[in-house]
């Protein structure tokens, strides 16, 4: 009975595995290639009265020795001599895969191809020419195979035992000609240098032979002026042959100064553009071009003109969800707080007759300031959940690089997308993402700019003054805050970049898009969640201290009558003059931006505190709690059909919402009696831009030091006060005009 | 191929895969292969490994910066 050995090689996930398997059934078993951590499957079949031997080589995309999987798989062709190499080829990627096809056809080691996956490639409708394709490849056997169904394998093996029996025999019995084994045609430098060399390494003699390995002269040549360490170590290993190797490596220089570049790229080119030739003669098309609906949605949405206008409508688009959609439900929570909930705990406090200071804590204190900010959760819901949405269907990704182009425009990095994206969320992460840069200098910028993109935190503050002062323009006035924060850190990055922090060389980039995924409704609201609660926690915990803190300073010193004398407002208004060119010089407002400087959130929660904490405990005493209970329970479901409503009402034709406002919360109808449209406009244009959280300021400070922590701090403060005092006077005065 | 792939880069500064494909007409997978021979040789370096400072980063764990964004190469010019 004949025995041969047959490798089986081909590029991870082309089923090499599974056409393994399938040819030897449970007759294999599997070790480590010698030395090597690298697992080694052999197996055995019986075929027609031969006795195969399959070797499952490692899952390579070449032969170069960059990889122990790339090592073994060379040496074992090499040293062991298979009589027969079946290389498995993903027909759905021919393209991709011929490359380590003509690298083992250079090898010069027997080649038959499995074209698997076929049912595939027919699928997407190409057809391969198989006929033709084995010509071009030195008429080596081309199987077409769909090793997941076990088609096609018979005649697999049928064509490779007869392969290795027709290689065995010296010259064919009919007279014609033996095919020429493929080789490619280098450049012609190339190919005078591989001749010179080929000829010496012929001459070496057979006591040395070990140096070279059973290695085709040709093939040592080639890969001696590519350079290839492992080959040149051989060689440079015993002196008969060190000489040699030290010619090739005077001559690949020479080739590589002709060039203009290394002998390894440029023989990789010639490899490339020989795979491609064949790729194209052999492969037709159902129709000219096959674009998947990805590349065809890239097309649209990457697109130079068109990508930046549809990421702006698709921000306004989410924008419009959050504030039409939330809205009953911020409603509701801003009900329910100041309602049963403040109720409820004035009534316990007066059961366990707690002092009257007690009570003023819980309720003017932390009720008002943790409820003032957790009355905008359902806002940030659907905030996170649209973000989310975006991420996992892969459109981020293309934000990104629509964005990219446009950075790139101010000096700023292409790299800085990512960061600056992620400053959207929060920006202490976004702080410590800039360490993806490689430049200082761009890492720098990168940061510096990155407390201008409007984080979640912001996002309260937004919803309250607009929807307190722009009615149904809120969403549009909510998404320009957004849109200024990164028109300012273009005009801020622009003056950097030509003054203190000059641009280093551009560097090119090449960007592997993930292809666009339907998102799965568990992960949209497993990372809604995750967001949510990170918001929810922080409300627990810093905002709840600060809240407490802040009721104590405005309640001190003991027996204060009025809160602009206690400690709080005495020092809020040691600052308000300083804003009062921009329009809001309340103490308390003054107040409410000292807070935001530990956590943007406060802003809102301070403002709730000042404001309406006194008209919280009134409204606990007007309805019975049962009554404000049942009142919340209604006013839930009331919700939930006015945000079905607007849902719905977004579809083409339909109109189910009322005209009508969203319904005030008591801090808004306080806010209105302190501002102006134009001083809360200069007022959210100072919250966007002054200085950034104190753990954003922490987070620079780790990574530049606090020399760029404080200017950042600085300059953002002052460039803050400037465009709210141009906004605030400039509206005074075109009213005026 | 790649010299075209490497002067196109050049020329565009920043191309997606699918682009990059189209220009060169060729298939995307076979050219994220000639990407990898770039990064093999040290001419593309992607945007994560260019990091490296992953371990001593405070949000190591909660980060999900890989996740996010497409992969990245940049394009190292030729020492020649």
């Amino acid at each position: 009975m004949s025995k041969f050995t047959i490798a089986l090689a081909g590029n991870p996930n082309a089923g090499k595995s599974t056409i393994f398997n399938a040819l030897t059934g449970l007759r294999q078993h599997t070790g480590n290639w010698p030395g090597k951590t690298v697992d080694r499957k052999v197996g055995t079949a019986h075929w027609n009265g031969y006795q195969l031997a399959f070797v499952d080589l490692p899952g390579t995309y070449s032969l170069t020795a960059y990889s122990p999987d790339e090592i073994v798989a060379r040496d074992f062709l090499v040293d062991e001599h298979p009589d027969a190499v079946i290389c498995v080829v993903d027909a759905t990627n021919l393209e991709r895969n011929l490359y380590l096809v003509i690298q083992l056809l250079e090898l010069g080691v027997p080649v038959a191809l499995a074209l698997n996956m076929s049912d595939q490639a027919r699928a997407k409708g190409l057809t391969i020419d198989t006929a033709k394709l084995s010509q071009r490849l030195g008429d080596i056997p081309v199987v077409p195979t769909t090793a997941s169904r076990g088609e096609g394998l018979d005649q697999l093996l049928a064509a490779t035992v007869d392969f290795i029996k027709a290689s065995e025999t010296p010259s064919c019995e009919c007279g014609c000609q033996k095919a020429q084994p493929f080789q490619i045609q280098y450049a012609d430098e190339v190919e005078a240098s591989l001749t010179a060399l080929s000829a010496d390494l012929s001459t070496i003699s057979t006591t040395h032979q070990a140096a070279i390995n059973g290695y085709s002269p040709r093939w040592l040549a080639l890969k001696l002026l590519e350079g290839e360490r492992d080959i040149v170590q051989r060689l440079e290993a015993t002196p008969e042959t060190k000489p040699l190797a030290q010619a090739a490596s005077a001559t690949s220089a020479k080739l590589a100064n002709h060039f203009g570049d290394d002998v390894d790229i440029i023989t990789a080119d010639y490899r490339y553009s020989a795979v491609s030739d064949i790729a194209r003669q052999v492969t037709q098309a159902a129709t000219a071009r096959q674009l998947s609906l990805s590349d065809r949605l890239d097309r649209f949405l990457t697109n130079r003109l068109l990508g930046l206008p549809i990421f702006m409508t698709v921000m306004y688009l989410i924008f419009r969800l959050v504030i039409d959609v939330s809205a009953p439900f911020l409603d509701w929570v801003d009900a329910v707080i100041n309602g049963p909930i403040a109720t409820a705990l004035s009534q316990l406090l007066t059961l366990l007759r707690a002092p009257a200071w007690l009570d003023s804590l819980v309720i003017d204190g932390i009720v008002a300031g943790v409820g003032g900010i957790l009355t905008f959760v359902p806002g940030l819901v659907v905030l996170f959940f649209f973000l989310a949405l975006l991420e996992d269907s892969g459109y981020m990704a293309r934000a990104a690089f629509v964005m990219d182009r446009f950075m790139q425009l101010i000096g700023l990095h292409g790299k800085s997308v990512i960061p600056l994206m992620l400053g959207f969320g929060c920006a202490v992460p976004a702080i410590y993402a800039t360490r993806t840069i490689s430049s200082r200098r761009d890492r720098l910028l990168t940061a510096l700019l990155i407390p201008f993109m409007s984080c979640s935190a912001r996002l309260p503050v937004y919803v309250v003054f607009a929807l307190a002062f722009f009615g149904a323009h809120a969403s549009t006035v909510i998404w320009l805050m957004y849109v200024a924060g990164v028109i300012f850190a273009v005009l801020v990055g622009f003056v950097f970049s030509r003054t203190v922090l000059r641009p280093e060389e551009d560097a090119a980039f090449v960007l592997e898009l993930p292809p666009y995924r339907m998102p799965t409704l568990r992960s949209l609201l497993l990372h809604t969640w995750e967001n949510t609660r990170g918001f929810i926690k922080n409300a627990g915990t810093v905002i709840l201290a600060v809240s407490i803190v802040l009721w104590f300073l405005l309640n001190l010193p003991a027996g204060v009558s009025s809160q602009q004398d206690s400690y709080y407002g005495r020092l809020s208004q040691a600052i308000s003059p300083a804003l009062a060119p921009a329009g809001f010089d309340g103490w308390e407002t003054s107040g409410a931006l000292i807070t935001g400087f530990i956590a943007k959130e406060l802003v809102v929660s301070t403002l709730a505190q000042v404001y309406t904490g006194v008209d919280a405990v009134e409204a606990t005493a007007a309805d019975p709690l049962s009554q404000q209970l049942g009142d919340a329970i209604i006013g839930f479901g009331e919700a939930g059909l006015d945000a079905g409503r607007t849902l719905l009402s977004l579809l083409p034709g339909l109109n189910l919402t009322e005209d009508t406002s969203p319904e005030d919360t008591s801090l808004s109808q306080a806010l209105r009696q302190h501002f102006s449209p134009l001083s809360a406009l200069a007022f959210l244009v100072f919250v966007l831009l002054y200085i950034p959280c104190m753990a954003t300021i922490g987070a620079i400070k780790q990574e530049f030091g606090a020399r760029w922590a404080t200017a950042s701090a600085v300059y953002q403060t002052a460039f803050a006060w400037l465009i709210a005092v141009l906004v605030y006077q400039g509206g005074l005065w075109l009213a005026l005009a | 191929m790649l010299t075209r792939l490497m002067r196109l880069l050049e020329e565009e500064g920043q191309l997606p895969l699918n682009e990059l494909s189209q220009r060169l007409n060729a298939q995307p997978a076979a050219v994220a292969g000639m990407l990898e021979l770039l990064r093999r040789k040290g001419r593309l370096v992607p945007s994560e490994s260019a990091c490296g400072v992953c371990d001593s980063c405070p949000i190591q764990r909660q980060c999900k910066l890989p996740d996010r964004s497409a992969t990245r190469y940049q394009l190292v010019s030729s020492s020649r």
